[in-house]
């Protein structure tokens, strides 16, 4: 009976022992897969947060870029408006720019290809609505109203071309600077060389007409008839009585729409915004910044005359002074884009010009 | 018996070291998330203070190159030249549109806001020195004479052209810039200073 029962505990023993064998090899088993599943799972989170990093390094670095790119062009673009008549091009990354002028709020601002988009506050500037290129061109004019107001810019590139319509003169006919062929003249040697333009007869449209970004200019009495008019985008200039560069209206025309949206302009400056603008919204939106900014001039020249007028001891210039004030300076308050306003203006601003001489040769001090 | 015993105290210890490891290295990653995180955001901090340096400098570069500031003979522009009526019908008419002395906190003007794209968070000052006998600053004399014009007349004071002021901001930089400024009216030439200081908010 013992040995029976030796032998029972030995086989229980025994037993006992395979169970703690089979229990410990189990938990090696356990714990060779727990370290594989950590080390999975360690692994993909570090491979995931590199992976993060890469991404938002990637992501800072490209913002960062075009950033550069932005800031590049937003300074090329506003300091340019410092100076009148003034040519530049400009490399930049090859960026497409959409400019976008917003009537309502007076906001103008451009937006290059990733989406990224820049307020010109205080720059006045004409343009095509888009743009895709590595090279501006910026040419620039200044804006006075008898005082200085600002500068405009135009920017365009080398794909956009100005063509400016004008019929060879007849037989034995004479070219007046102010007839329409005389104005296309004109505004063909006007507009900086470098800048792409054409002066065209009617026989020789037809070879631009495939052409993308063209622009035709005419001078009202001399422009495409109805049927070449229909094909094509254009806008017809009728100057006022003073001369092509004093003031006038712009007709914008739009391929297949017989009827144009007419606008006015004033000056030099004012008709190569309508040159350089592609629609009648943007010229008109601008046109109105400028107003904006002419009525803030305006105001600081009033108060300068005010302020000279309490201090100046001579009579003569006190009088000259006040009727330069009361003519033109304070009729000229908050202007409107209009042509009846706009022909005003001009004349008080040349009347302005002459009272300013005369206070300069009457030794007293200018206006501005 | 005594192997089974150490074969379970080592199942035990290798499952310590395992979640040891784990924990470490959590702690490793988060200690270098913190420090990527401060050393970029003391980065900004510098970047910002450099930026709001560098933007009063560009100001108080910009003022003296302002038609709407400089001295004109002939058409021609006088380099670092302001014109004294022109200084002060700017800080007249900014006065009049919320903008540098006013009483009206009201900056939603035009003329205020579109000099804001230019000057932005700054006050602006022009400040005649020399030479001093005709100068006098408005602040030592009475509210009479301020209002006299004969006291007025001939007489320049400090004129603050621009002030952005806000109450949650505080000065930070000031820059200093020498200009000539011309009274076409005594055609007298004074030296004087245009002072640009920068408000910003606090950085923390």
């Amino acid at each position: 009976m013992p040995r029976t029962t030796d032998i029972n505990d030995d086989s229980r023993i025994s037993h006992g022992r395979n169970r703690l064998s089979l229990i410990s090899s189990r938990r090696g088993i356990v714990d060779v897969q727990f370290n594989w599943i950590f080390v999975l799972v360690a692994g993909f989170v570090i491979f995931l947060f590199i992976i993060s990093i890469v991404f938002s390094q990637k992501h800072a670095a490209e913002t960062q870029t075009s950033m550069s790119a932005m800031n590049q062009i937003t300074t090329i673009l506003q300091s340019k408006q410092q100076t009148g008549d003034v040519y530049s091009e400009t490399d930049i990354p090859l960026t497409t720019m959409k400019f976008t002028c917003d009537p309502d709020y007076g906001l103008f601002s451009y937006i290059i290809s990733d989406g990224k988009r820049a307020d010109l506050p205080t720059t006045i500037m004409f343009a095509p609505p888009e743009v895709t290129t590595n090279k501006i061109l910026i040419w620039s004019q200044s804006w006075s109203a008898g005082f200085p107001i600002g500068v405009f810019t135009y920017l365009t590139t080398k794909d956009y071309m100005i063509l400016i319509y004008s019929t060879p003169p007849q037989d034995g006919a004479q070219e007046s600077s102010s007839d329409p062929r005389g104005y296309a003249s004109q505004i063909y040697n006007d507009i900086q060389g470098n800048i792409t333009r054409k002066l065209v007869s009617p026989s020789e449209l037809q070879k631009y007409s495939k052409y993308e970004h063209k622009r035709i200019i005419c001078i009202k009495g001399d422009c495409p008839d109805a049927s070449e008019a229909m094909n094509m985008d254009y806008l017809m200039i009728n100057p006022g009585t003073k001369g092509l560069y004093a003031y006038g209206n712009v007709t914008f025309f739009n391929k297949g729409v017989a009827d144009g949206e007419e606008l006015p302009y004033i000056t030099k400056a004012g008709l190569y915004g309508a040159v350089f603008s592609y629609s009648p919204e943007f010229y008109s939106c601008q046109m109105s910044r400028a107003l904006g900014q002419f009525e803030f001039k305006r105001l600081l020249v009033e108060k300068r005359l005010e302020l000279m007028q309490q201090d100046i001891d001579d009579t003569d210039c006190k009088n000259t002074m006040s009727v330069a004030l009361d003519r033109a300076i304070l009729p000229m308050k908050d202007p409107a884009l209009n042509t009846e306003n706009f022909t005003s203006m001009y004349e008080k601003s040349e009347n302005l010009d002459s009272w300013n001489t005369d206070l300069m040769l009457g030794s007293c001090p200018k206006m501005y | 018996m005594k192997k089974d015993h150490k074969d379970h105290n080592r199942g035990q210890i290798q499952l310590g070291e395992t979640t040891a490891v784990v924990i470490i290295v959590i702690i490793i990653l988060i200690i270098g998330i913190v420090f990527w995180n401060k050393a970029s955001n003391s980065n900004v901090k510098d970047i910002q203070s450099q930026a709001q340096e560098l933007s009063v400098i560009d100001i108080a570069n910009i003022v003296p190159e302002m038609p709407e500031l400089k001295c004109y003979e002939s058409s021609v522009s006088k380099v670092k030249c302001l014109d004294w009526y022109k200084i002060r019908a700017m800080g007249d008419a900014m006065s009049g549109s919320g903008g540098a002395d006013s009483a009206s906190d009201d900056k939603d003007t035009g003329l205020f806001q579109f000099y804001n794209t230019y000057f932005k968070d700054t006050r602006i000052t022009i400040v005649p020195l020399y030479p001093k006998d005709d100068i006098i600053d408005i602040n030592s004399l009475s509210l009479t004479d301020q209002d006299n014009p004969e006291m007025k007349k001939g007489r320049i004071w400090n004129v603050t052209i621009y002030d952005a002021k806000s109450a949650n901001k505080s000065v930070t930089n000031m820059i200093y810039i020498p200009v000539n400024i011309k009274d076409y009216t005594t055609k007298k030439t004074y030296y004087g200073l245009v002072i640009v200081e920068g408000y910003y908010n606090e950085l923390t």
